[in-house]
Order: structure tokens, then C-alpha cells, then sequence
């Protein structure tokens, strides 16, 4: 491009309002976007039901236990999105729930990229926009179940957007702003320290290439929120009784790999390469399926250069720097010195597990490169225009490629994620073990965390059960990982030091019943496909009473005496430091979101009176 | 030669997308079908209980294979 063409584009695409000339239909068309991409996605999803695989999992019951703060002996993974999923289930019914989460984050995601490149030209914009919502990022992570983690990919842009808000605001508006950005990383906080860590990447991004006073208010406030609203899943971590340290074999299991023939790094720069091979989307590893990887990837390439002329060029960097960190991180355990030394250090440095599936992180990559795939299609528009070929040609190609890219995304990932009926027995069940006296905890046999259910057409989803009951609830924590495709299964032992003693009870010889109940086992809540035939106990639970029996789940209480629980599950201490600390997290949250939504001249509030009722003229900076 | 190019360029774009579609649906409609657990959710053991007669039950262990692995590198 010549440096004329590179200065006209930069002044047609400086950062700005919206152009005046765009009204109504053709100002806002791009917004429709989303919301036809989601449908696309979301087709199949319309009937009642559960969409469940792998960690995918809403339950037609959730009931509020101690164990959603985080109060347990494992490492609190799922805190506080249970939580809150809990807390949402007393008012709408799971299944609509799910639905209500999932297509929100799938429209949250795209139109925060339309928001956040609001003064790009709107076809930039829409290519943008279908991009980063249809991508192998989303497919893979959908396909993994891990909604958490996509409440920091539909987070970012938004993140991205009000950290520069922030930073750009007059000393005047700083407040607002601030707590505008500060209320945003909620929202993340929701999913957990992987969603944090994501949208964490964007304040960096933004707040590392400001300057000046714009720089420490970006990043106070933003890093200062990411850390504030972690404490209901830091307080857990920081008090878990066995350390928050993690097995080496994660290493292994959990770093990126190829899904395209572009190798590892290949794939993970062209916004896929997640660790299991079942959740990549099929078709990407053909030569068609990498050659469209690469063409998108080429296509951003092209666009960098007005990408950066319309962010500038401090953002610009900043984005690249934090995305080459998502991809350094992603890619670490497959370059062996660094292989070993995570390795090495993954049972000593507490949280470091956090970053052992780093590929997650590579959202930022995604912003990076979906911003400038429009502006590659620009260029590409620019070059065909020349060829006397009609410029929305480029757009049409270029919006198309990514749906083409992959096409199982479409229809609840090509028909694998569709709604399911959760068999009510085993409701019936929990009820059960829930309304029965004695003490405690309910261990959920066979021992394994994800069941290939029949009902769920053999995908596998992290036992349902574990979610159905107030009555604390254990079952293997080792994460089985197939490797190869030989069949054979390497286990990545997990953190929970009572679940690791519980298997190896009734991995043993012989009758199980004292030494569970010895160990604070009190229920036994067995499932099974096929149905049982017959009555009786099942072999090693000796003197074990059936309070329920249906064909998919006998519950077996154990005589007595039942050791108590360990002190990770009932320790007063802890369980009152996570309640303060959830307090003091709900008090700021409240107290933020009142200033901005308190009407002005009310204490706290942060809004402005309106310009007619100053006592004073407005200031430029006063109006709106 | 503007015409040539233009021509080479369509091929190679239509090509590529069309490609793209017709491998990337052909492999997703296959792998719908095959998505799923690579341990089989069909077996039992058979076990006498103390409660009287004889059960098909699994085991407490999981060994039976009724767990699934969480995923395949």
C-alpha cells in the first residue's frame, strides 16, 4: 500500500463518533448480526431440555450447599459461577437458564466487538464481529463445555473498550468510567479465575500503552477489580487444605496440539489447537479445513497495518504483546526445556494449574486478529476495486470464509449439543439422600467424574449427580486423558486429598462399607446402565442399606459410625472467611452499581445533573 | 492479464471455500455420529449382594466402564 493510500485510510478510519451520515438501517445493520450467528448456533436448542457435555452442566436442580462457596476438599474450579447458576435456578428453570447464558455470551461476544470497533467503517466492523463470534475458539471451548471460560472470550472486547474509555475520559468523567469498567469485570468474576485471566490480558493491553495518569487509572482500577472480585474463589484456593499445587502430568495432558496440518503453533495462531482432539472442530485437520485457517490467518495480516492506523499504534502493540504472551503460554509445554521446568514446578507454585490449559487465553489473539481480518478485507476490497470487481464482493468472501472454516458450528455443533431429558430418577434420588437422616457425604459411584449416559447419546458430561444435592458430594477428581487414539488412558491425578483416599479404599480387596463410613462416607448414590437385575448390594458395600432403587440409580446408606467430614468441608473458620469475603465483594458490587444507577443529587451518585439545572454554565466536558 | 488474474483469483477463492464446505460438513456429519466417549458405557459386572440373589451390577471402582475419559490428545 502506498503511503497516500495507508494516510487516506487513516484519516477515513481515525477513531471517532459515529459518522453523522450513517442513520437508522445503515448505521446499525451490523447489530444484526449476532443475533442471526447465535440463531445459526443456537437452532436446535429451542426445545426443552439439557445441552450437556463434558463440563456442560445445568441440572433441573441445583440446590444452595456450603460447597458452592467453595467449602470442599478439591480445588474451587466451578466457584462462583455454581453459585450463581444456583442462586438464577430459584428463578428461572435450569434448561431456560442455559439457554439464556449460552446465546447471551454468543451475542454479548459479538456485539461487543461491534461496540468496541464503533467507529470503523461497517463492513470492517461485520467481518469483525462474524469472526470473532464464529471461530474455532468458540466451537472448541463450547465443545469442551467450558461456558466460564467464554464469559471472558464475550467479556474482552468489552473489557478492551472501556479500559480505553477510561483512559480517554476527561478528569471530570474518570469516576464513572471507573466504575463502568469496575461493574464490566464482574461479570467475568462469574466464571472464575480462567475468565478473569482473559479479560485481565485487555486491561494489560490497554493499560501498558497508555500514558501518564491514563495508564495508573486503567490499570489500578482494572487490576484492582480483577483483584477484588476474585476473593470468592481466591479465599477457597488460599485456604485449601492440601495447597493449591497441582500434578506434573497436567503438563502433558493440557497444553496446546494440532487440530490443523499447521502444526501446533499453526493451530493455536489460527485461534484453535485445544489439548483434546474430541473437542476440535472436524474438518479443520483437512488440507481445506487448514488452508481457510491460513487464509484468514493471511487475510489479518493484511489488515494489520490499517488496524493499526485505526486503534493506534500503542493499542495495537498492546494487544500484540498480550496475544504473543496468550500464545507463549499456550504452546510453553511443548517446547521441552520449558516442558520440564512447568513440570517442575506445577507441584510447588500454587495456582500455576491455572495456566496449564493456557490455550484458553489465546481469546486476545482472536480480538486481535478478528479486528483485523475486517480491515483485511478492506485491503483486500481496495485491491479487487482496482480489478474493476465490485468492492462488497471482498466483504461477502472474506465474512463468508470463517462459517466456511467451520461449518460444525453451526446447528449445536453439527447436532452433537442438543437437548437432552434428564432421566427424573435420578432427581428423585438426591431428593432422597437429601431427606434422609444420618450423617455424611455422599460418595457418587462408579468412581469416575464424566459418564458417557445413554440418554445423553454416549457424549461424555461430569456426572450430573454431583450437582443434584445439598448434602456434600464426592467422586474421583483424576481426570482420565486418552492419548493417541490407542485407548490408552493417562490419568492427571487431581487435588482432592479425601477423594484420592476415597479411591483407594475401593480400589482395595475386599469389603468397603467400615472403611468408607470410617473415612466420613455415609451414602453411597449408585448408577448404572444397564438396569440392575434384580435386588441385593453391590459387591464391597457389605451391610449397606438401600433407601432408593430405580433402574439408573440405587442409593445405599451405610451403617454407622460415621467419621466426621475433613475440616477443608466443615472448618467454621473457613466457611467464615469465605462469607466475608463474599460479603465485602457483594457490599462494593452493590455499592457501585447504586452510584451509577442512583439518579443525581442522591448520595453516592455519580451522575451528572442535568445541563439546564447547573448552578454554574456547563464546561464542554460537562455535557453529553 | 487483469482479466486472467481475476479469473485465477475467483477459481482459487470459490475453490478454497467450496473445499472448505464440502470437507469440513462431510467430516462434521461423519464425526456427529462418532463424538463421544472412548470407554464403552455398556458393561457390568456381575456381583453376589449380601441382600440375597444374584445382580448385574457395576463395581464401586468405575472399572466396568461406566466413566468416560475427559478427552483424547
Amino acid at each position: 500500500m502506498t503511503a497516500a493510500a495507508v494516510a487516506a485510510a487513516t484519516a477515513e478510519q481515525a477513531p471517532g463518533p459515529v459518522p453523522a451520515a450513517r442513520k437508522g438501517f445503515a448505521a446499525h445493520w451490523p447489530h444484526l448480526l449476532p443475533p442471526v450467528l447465535a440463531a445459526m448456533v443456537a437452532a436446535p436448542w429451542l426445545g426443552r431440555g439439557y445441552l450437556l457435555g463434558y463440563d456442560l452442566v445445568f441440572t433441573p436442580s441445583m440446590p444452595l450447599s456450603s460447597s458452592l462457596l467453595g467449602m470442599g476438599t478439591g480445588l474451587p474450579r466451578a466457584v462462583p459461577s455454581n453459585l450463581v447458576l444456583a442462586l438464577l435456578q430459584q428463578l428461572l428453570p435450569g434448561d431456560l437458564l442455559q439457554r439464556v447464558v449460552l446465546i447471551g455470551l454468543l451475542l454479548g461476544a459479538g456485539w461487543g466487538v461491534l461496540v468496541w470497533l464503533r467507529s470503523a467503517p461497517n463492513a470492517v466492523r461485520a467481518v469483525a464481529a462474524i469472526a470473532y463470534l464464529w471461530s474455532p475458539y468458540l466451537y472448541e471451548r463450547l465443545a469442551i463445555g467450558q461456558w466460564a471460560v467464554l464469559i471472558g472470550w464475550a467479556a474482552l472486547p468489552w473489557t478492551v473498550h472501556l479500559c480505553g474509555r477510561l483512559g480517554d475520559a476527561a478528569r471530570e468523567r474518570a469516576p464513572a468510567a471507573s466504575v463502568r469498567l469496575a461493574l464490566l469485570l464482574s461479570v467475568p468474576a462469574v466464571g472464575g479465575f480462567a475468565a478473569q485471566q482473559i479479560c485481565a490480558l485487555g486491561v494489560l493491553a490497554v493499560g501498558l500503552t497508555t500514558t501518564g495518569a491514563a495508564r495508573v487509572r486503567v490499570l489500578l482500577v482494572g487490576l484492582g477489580a480483577c483483584a477484588l472480585w476474585s476473593l470468592p474463589w481466591l479465599v477457597p484456593t488460599l485456604t485449601h487444605p492440601g495447597g493449591a499445587v497441582s500434578d506434573p502430568a497436567g503438563v502433558a495432558a493440557f497444553t496446546a496440539r494440532a487440530d490443523t496440518r499447521l502444526g501446533s503453533l499453526g493451530s493455536v495462531l489460527t485461534l484453535g489447537g485445544i489439548w483434546n482432539g474430541l473437542a476440535a472442530p472436524p474438518g479443520r485437520d483437512s488440507w481445506a479445513g487448514s488452508l481457510c485457517a491460513l487464509a484468514l490467518l493471511l487475510l489479518a495480516l493484511a489488515g494489520a497495518r490499517r488496524l493499526t492506523a485505526h486503534l493506534g499504534r500503542r493499542l495495537s502493540l498492546g494487544l500484540a504483546l498480550m496475544s504473543a504472551l496468550a500464545v507463549a503460554v499456550a504452546v510453553a509445554g511443548l517446547v521441552p526445556g520449558v516442558r520440564v521446568l512447568f513440570a517442575d514446578a506445577l507441584p510447588v507454585v500454587p495456582g500455576l494449574a491455572s495456566v496449564r490449559d493456557g490455550q484458553r487465553l489465546i481469546a486476545v489473539l482472536a480480538l486481535l486478529e478478528c479486528a483485523a481480518l475486517g480491515f483485511g478485507a478492506a485491503a483486500l476490497a481496495d485491491r479487487l476495486h482496482r480489478l474493476q470487481l465490485d468492492r462488497r464482493l471482498s466483504f461477502a468472501i472474506v465474512a463468508l470464509l470463517p462459517l466456511v472454516a467451520v461449518p460444525s458450528l453451526a446447528w449445536g455443533l453439527a447436532g452433537t449439543l442438543t437437548p437432552v431429558e434428564v432421566p427424573s430418577d435420578y432427581l428423585a434420588a438426591a431428593r432422597v439422600v437429601d431427606a434422609s437422616p444420618g450423617a455424611g457425604a455422599v460418595m457418587v459411584a462408579p468412581w469416575g467424574l464424566y459418564r458417557p449416559y445413554d440418554w445423553n447419546n454416549g457424549r461424555p458430561v461430569v456426572d450430573i449427580a454431583t450437582l443434584l444435592m445439598s448434602r456434600y458430594t464426592i467422586t474421583d477428581t483424576d481426570l482420565p486423558v486418552a492419548v493417541g487414539g490407542s485407548g490408552v488412558i493417562r490419568s492427571v491425578p487431581g487435588e482432592d486429598p479425601w477423594s484420592a483416599r476415597i479411591g483407594r479404599i475401593i480400589s482395595g480387596p475386599g469389603d468397603h462399607t467400615r472403611q468408607l463410613a470410617a473415612a466420613g462416607i455415609g451414602f453411597v448414590y449408585l448408577e448404572q446402565q444397564p438396569p440392575a437385575v434384580g435386588g441385593g448390594t453391590v459387591q464391597g458395600l457389605a451391610g449397606a442399606t438401600a433407601v432408593y432403587r430405580s433402574p439408573d440409580v440405587t442409593v445405599y446408606r451405610l451403617p454407622g459410625p460415621i467419621a466426621a467430614a475433613p475440616a477443608g468441608v466443615t472448618s467454621p473458620d473457613r466457611l467464615h472467611l469465605i462469607e466475608a469475603a463474599d460479603l465485602l465483594v457483594l457490599l462494593v458490587l452493590g455499592t457501585l452499581a447504586a452510584a451509577l444507577l442512583l439518579p443525581s443529587g442522591a448520595p453516592l451518585s455519580l451522575r451528572r445533573p442535568p445541563v439546564g439545572a447547573a448552578t454554574q454554565p456547563a464546561t464542554e466536558d460537562q455535557l453529553p | 492479464m487483469r482479466t486472467l488474474i481475476t479469473l485465477g483469483a475467483t477459481v482459487v477463492i470459490a475453490g478454497l471455500i467450496g473445499m472448505g464446505a464440502a470437507f469440513g460438513i462431510g467430516t462434521a456429519a461423519k464425526d456427529s455420529t462418532t463424538v463421544g466417549s472412548t470407554a464403552s458405557s455398556s458393561g457390568s459386572s456381575t456381583s453376589t449382594g449380601s441382600g440375597g440373589g444374584q445382580a448385574l451390577f457395576p463395581s464401586l471402582s468405575g472399572s466396568s466402564g461406566f466413566s468416560a475419559a475427559y478427552g483424547s490428545r
